[in-house]
């Protein structure tokens, strides 16, 4: 057989194609198409690395780079990454395919496909590198990426807004996960992944240090993986078009974080304090954007709150420490990704004939968009964890694994984010799908979108179906050793947790009695609770106040020194003249 | 005597093509349109044969791992030259800008007329970077570093019936004077102390610490670091940096600073990395870097003028370079190299890029030239791109200078060092606030009032063609470090092992 060198190429091959699809502007559809047909190519390529390791041998392969640091380019493809390079490029075809249909009137579109195709090639090489370095630098390039896709719509200055405010909240991690790194490398002299578990595990880097590094590298994941209180970038990025959202929110840039946590698994777990960091980062964002979500009304952002909630499961499952919660968070990857993935492309669906992303203007939509009907519909089974759905079993799998750990506490609050999942997506779907037809759907007399569109949306259907019944496979190809966790009272709780939550969205949302808008006035409590919700508890408004503010006026401040004047520019001159010279006599 | 020939190489083509270039314009005064590509043809001529002498150069410093030492008799004070693989490696950086900005000037600077006397204060300019990077002493060092200066006024003055030139290069004149004379007083310190002036030797009257010592090192940081633009010495360069033309500000900004940096790095590194030193002039150099870059990026943050932000974003790199400089370790100086080599490519093409915006629409307020970019899809990709890589992402070059001037720091294990590397990745941080304004606003932007109507805009070649070789270095750079890093790493191993202890 020719090799196919798919270690190198699955990553490669979207970067090469950048300019030849910058080339083909001239034939648009060609270009959309050839795009489109790359992504699949990686796809295929993913797969078949997913074929080489599932017998548990590992693809190692590296070249020389910065010779005096030591440092390589090294692909390295395990289990996992071959597992998280088949949920990128799978997805990442999907949304490429959709988006053939959804983007097709737009202009500037070579910038759009480059920059997908940068984006899903990016995250690729995220997962297959081999050391920290490149993994940090492919890091890098998919936040370049997030930032000009969410800012596409360059002519809304709230699209720019958001995209800056996406590099610059995650930047803030990544300045913590580089020094963790340069830490760890100073250290060890060392930024392999695989050396530093071995190093780890023999005790080699002091456990002070570990915590520390360890503790910086998991900032750096909550700033990508959107968690508390790194989050707020995440709904405003829904600013960029649907297909966007669906990308970063399924295929790439928010399982950067987890995987990095996954994947510094072996080397920073025995730090029982980093774990618990890690565990209730998770808790509490889940908590946090659970509650968020059942109050806002752009169907958009209650996915990206969905996002943040699932997302802080995963982080959960990995303050396990156990093997078990590890496969776990990655399982739930794999299953958020492909049912967020239809979530969203549901929803670019509606918002693609309607125009709005408001769910007071939808409401109805049942009859005339079936196929978007039963893709959100299934989207939102999945999220709320009913059975056969994929998202029951991931789900349940992290509870289990959570009581298996003996963290009762965690599964309690894990069972209140479970019903409020339940609560907030089935308000979701009554309000878009169910009750009278809204006026802009009859006034627009709508219709369901074209097939390039509507056949992704089927083929999502169908894996958020089946896809749950792989999680043997899953394990198997992950080298789980141990036996998955299955607790019956667990299964039965996390049943009773979602009817909790369906119950009063189907009398509130559904049956309208009683009127949502009018109970929520009533009382109080829940009125004031409301507007904090809305209002995101308050950390965009914080960080405004704290660092932009204040930056803007000491900016003002320093502008002030440079006066022109020549005279008082010299003065500076014998001032540091003075300084240097009494530093040196009192430190003689 | 074949150093004599050395020497002769690097200097003759300089000299004789500025002359020649000044005198072919007059004999050519009335052929108005090709004078300035005369010039220009002339300029590169010699350039090329610099090119040619240096490479021969590099390849026996290279080859024989031993700088090149051309020298008078011992016994008398100066006139030395030490061509080592840090001198080469400056040196080369500067060429290649000289080089480009040669090409761009011929198509910019052909309204003006006559661009002789750039051109020819161009090769001058050059030569004297060159006199200061081979030098071997520090009275060399000094006439090229005047050189370097006067050329530099000239340059800045060069639209000279504009009153801010004016007003800038007086300014800049003074501060540059006053700081050459602190540092002349300086050099005069170190030759009375040890006797010698031999960058090599003087050191070894430097082991241990004394008064006189210490207050001649402190003269000379202050008096160079005026030209390097360490805050608070920095206060000319945002009226000079704007004031000069656009490819003129390129060098300004791309090299000259830097040389100051290499000052401290050839000067004072050999005595600074010693024991005793480091606890006194760690602290002083990384609380200049923290400050310079804070200086620069946050007085940017709020620039309406391009070209003004481009030079207080060059004070904010100089702190980076200085916190290389600051671990007082061979790690951090070869960072503080690299990244010189990285912010030259960059600096000098977006100055370029400036310069585009000027030729084209006349105006270097971002305001006004708001959609630029929709007009020529070319110049946004190329704002875009450069804006970018200033930032400091990957997989540009910059990228990796700046990661390993953390590296280095963190390296170090001092708490002021390790201090300073969080303030300096909340400098990065301000620098996107500035530079994403920057691509914004010249790509993405609706068109301004003052641009409305003009159809699209096309742009003469010999400006892009700088710009696109400079960003592909920068690329080339970013994808295989090693290429750029390790001559720089090489280059400061060997100057450190030069002193003799």
């Amino acid at each position: 057989m020719i090799p196919l060198y798919a270690e190198w190429f699955v990553w490669a091959l979207p970067f090469i194609a950048i300019p030849f699809t910058l080339g083909l502007s001239q034939w648009p559809k060609a270009r959309d198409w050839f795009a489109a047909a790359i992504t699949g190519i990686a796809f295929l390529l993913a797969i078949d690395l997913v074929l080489e390791v599932q017998s548990g041998h590992t693809i190692t392969s590296s070249i020389s780079w910065l010779s005096a640091y030591g440092f390589t380019v090294t692909v390295h493809v395990d289990g996992l990454a071959a597992f998280l390079a088949a949920v990128v490029n799978s997805l990442g075809f999907l949304i490429v395919v959709y988006s053939q249909g959804y983007m097709g009137h737009e202009t500037g579109l070579p910038r759009y496909y480059s920059l997908v195709l940068l984006f899903i090639g990016a995250m690729t090489g995220l997962v297959l590198a081999g050391n920290f370095l490149q993994l940090y630098i492919f890091w890098e390039i998919v936040g370049i990426c997030s930032a000009f896709l969410i800012a596409f719509w360059y002519d809304r200055p709230e699209a720019v807004r958001a995209g800056l405010k996406a590099f610059i909240v995650t930047r803030v991690g990544d300045a913590a996960l580089l020094i963790g790194l340069v830490w760890l490398y100073v250290t060890t002299g060392s930024v392999d992944f695989q050396k530093l578990g071995t190093m780890a595990s023999q005790g080699f880097i002091p456990a002070s240090i570990l915590t520390a590094t360890g503790i910086l590298i998991l900032v750096g994941a909550m700033g990508k993986s959107a968690q508390v209180p790194l989050h707020v970038w995440l709904p405003d990025a829904m600013e960029g078009p649907t297909t966007v959202s669906a990308l970063i929110h399924a295929a790439t840039m928010v399982n950067a974080g987890v995987y990095l946590v996954a994947r510094t698994y072996p080397i920073f777990s025995s730090s029982q304090t980093w774990l618990s960091a890690v565990g209730w980062v998770g808790i509490i964002s889940a908590l946090l954007a659970a509650s968020i979500a059942t109050v806002t009304m752009d169907i958009k952002r209650v996915l990206a709150y969905s996002t943040i909630s699932q997302l802080g499961l995963m982080f959960a499952a990995l303050g396990t420490g156990t093997q078990g919660g590890w496969f776990a968070s990655q399982f739930h990857l794999m299953s958020q990704g492909f049912f967020k993935a239809l979530g969203f492309l549901a929803a670019g669906s509606i918002i693609h004939v309607l125009g709005t992303r408001n769910m007071d203007d939808m409401g109805g939509l049942r009859k005339r968009m079936p196929i978007t009907f039963i893709a959100f519909l299934f989207s939102a089974l999945a999220l709320a964890g009913i059975p056969p759905f994929v998202g029951f079993w991931s789900k349940d799998l992290i509870i289990s694994e959570l009581s298996l750990a003996n963290l009762n506490l965690q599964v309690v609050l894990v069972l209140i984010v479970s019903m409020l999942t339940s609560f907030y997506m089935f308000r979701a779907l009554f309000k878009v799908f169910f009750g009278p037809e809204s006026k802009m759907a009859q006034e627009k007399n709508i219709h369901e979108s074209p097939k390039v569109m509507t056949a992704p949306l089927l083929i999502l259907s169908a894996s958020v179906l089946v896809l749950g019944f792989t999680e043997g496979a899953a394990a198997n190809l992950l080298g789980l050793a141990e036996n998955l966790a299955f607790a019956l009272p667990i299964l039965g709780a996390s049943i009773v947790a979602i009817l909790v939550g369906l119950t009063p969205s189907y009398l509130a949302f559904y049956l309208h009695k009683p009127n949502p808008q009018a109970f929520v006035e009533q009382h109080p409590g829940l009125r004031g609770l409301r507007k904090a919700m809305l209002a995101g508890y308050g950390f965009d408004a914080l960080y405004l106040s704290v660092f932009a503010n204040s930056i803007a006026k000491i900016s003002s401040a320093v502008r002030r020194i440079q006066t022109g004047i020549l005279a008082k520019n010299l003065w500076p001159m014998l001032a540091v003249l003075v300084i240097l010279v009494l530093w040196v006599v009192l430190n003689l | 005597m074949s150093d004599w020939i050395t020497l002769f190489t690097s200097f003759a083509p300089g000299f004789f093509g500025a002359f020649a270039i000044l005198i072919l314009d007059l004999v050519f005064k009335n052929r108005t349109k090709h004078r300035s590509a005369i010039s220009g043809v002339i300029a590169l001529a010699s350039f090329a044969l610099i090119a040619i002498s240096n490479w021969g150069q590099a390849s026996v410093v290279l080859a024989t791992g031993k700088p090149i030492v051309i020298g008078l008799e011992p016994s008398l004070l100066a006139t030395t030259f030490t061509i080592t693989e840090l001198g080469v490696y400056i040196s080369s950086i500067a060429l290649l800008l000289s080089i480009l900005i040669s090409i761009y000037s011929i198509a910019y600077l052909s309204k003006e007329g006559s661009t002789a006397l750039f051109q020819s204060l161009i090769l001058l300019l050059y030569l004297s970077i060159y006199a200061v990077t081979v030098s071997g002493d520090l009275l060399t060092f000094f006439i090229g570093w005047e050189g370097m200066s006067v050329a530099a006024y000239g340059l800045v003055a060069f639209y000279k019936h504009s009153w801010e030139a004016i007003e800038a290069t007086v300014k800049y004149l003074i501060m540059s004077g006053i700081g050459s004379l602190t540092a002349l007083y300086g050099i005069a310190l170190v030759y009375g102390l040890t006797g010698t002036l031999n960058i090599e030797n003087f050191v070894k009257g430097f082991a241990t610490v004394t008064p006189i010592g210490t207050l001649a090192m402190i003269l000379i940081f202050i008096g160079f670091g005026v030209e390097a633009a360490v805050a608070p010495l920095h206060m000319w360069l945002p009226d000079a940096h704007p004031a000069a033309p656009s490819p003129m500000s390129a060098l300004l900004s791309g090299i000259i600073i830097e040389v100051g940096s290499f000052a401290f790095i050839r000067l004072l590194g050999g005595i600074l990395t010693l024991p005793s030193y480091v606890a006194l002039a760690q602290p002083i150099l990384a609380v200049a870097a923290v400050a310079t870059m804070f200086v620069g990026n946050l007085s940017a943050l709020q620039q309406d003028d391009l070209k003004r932000l481009l030079a207080y974003s060059s004070i904010a790199q100089i702190g980076y370079i200085l916190l290389g400089i600051a671990t007082l370790t061979p790690a951090g100086f070869s960072a503080s190299i690299f990244h010189i080599w990285n912010h030259a490519l960059l600096k000098g093409m977006l100055f370029l890029l400036a310069g585009i915006v000027t030729f084209q629409i006349g105006t270097r307020s971002l305001t006004e030239m708001a959609g630029l970019g929709r007009k020529s899809p070319v110049l946004a990709a190329l704002f875009g791109l450069s804006a970018l890589a200033m930032t400091g992402v990957p997989p540009f070059g910059l990228f990796w200078s700046e990661f390993l001037i953390i590296l280095s720091n963190l390296a170090v294990g001092s708490i002021i060092l390790d201090a300073a590397v969080v303030l300096m990745l909340l400098n990065l941080l301000i620098s996107i606030a500035y530079y994403f304004r920057v691509i914004r606003v010249v790509a993405f932007a609706k068109p301004s009032s003052a641009l409305n109507g003009n159809g699209t805009v096309r742009i003469p070649k010999l400006l892009l063609v700088p710009c696109v070789v400079l960003i592909a270095l920068s690329l080339i750079t970013g994808l295989y470090p090693n290429m750029f890093y390790q001559p720089a790493a090489n280059a400061i191993k060997s100057i450190l092992a030069g002193f003799s202890w």
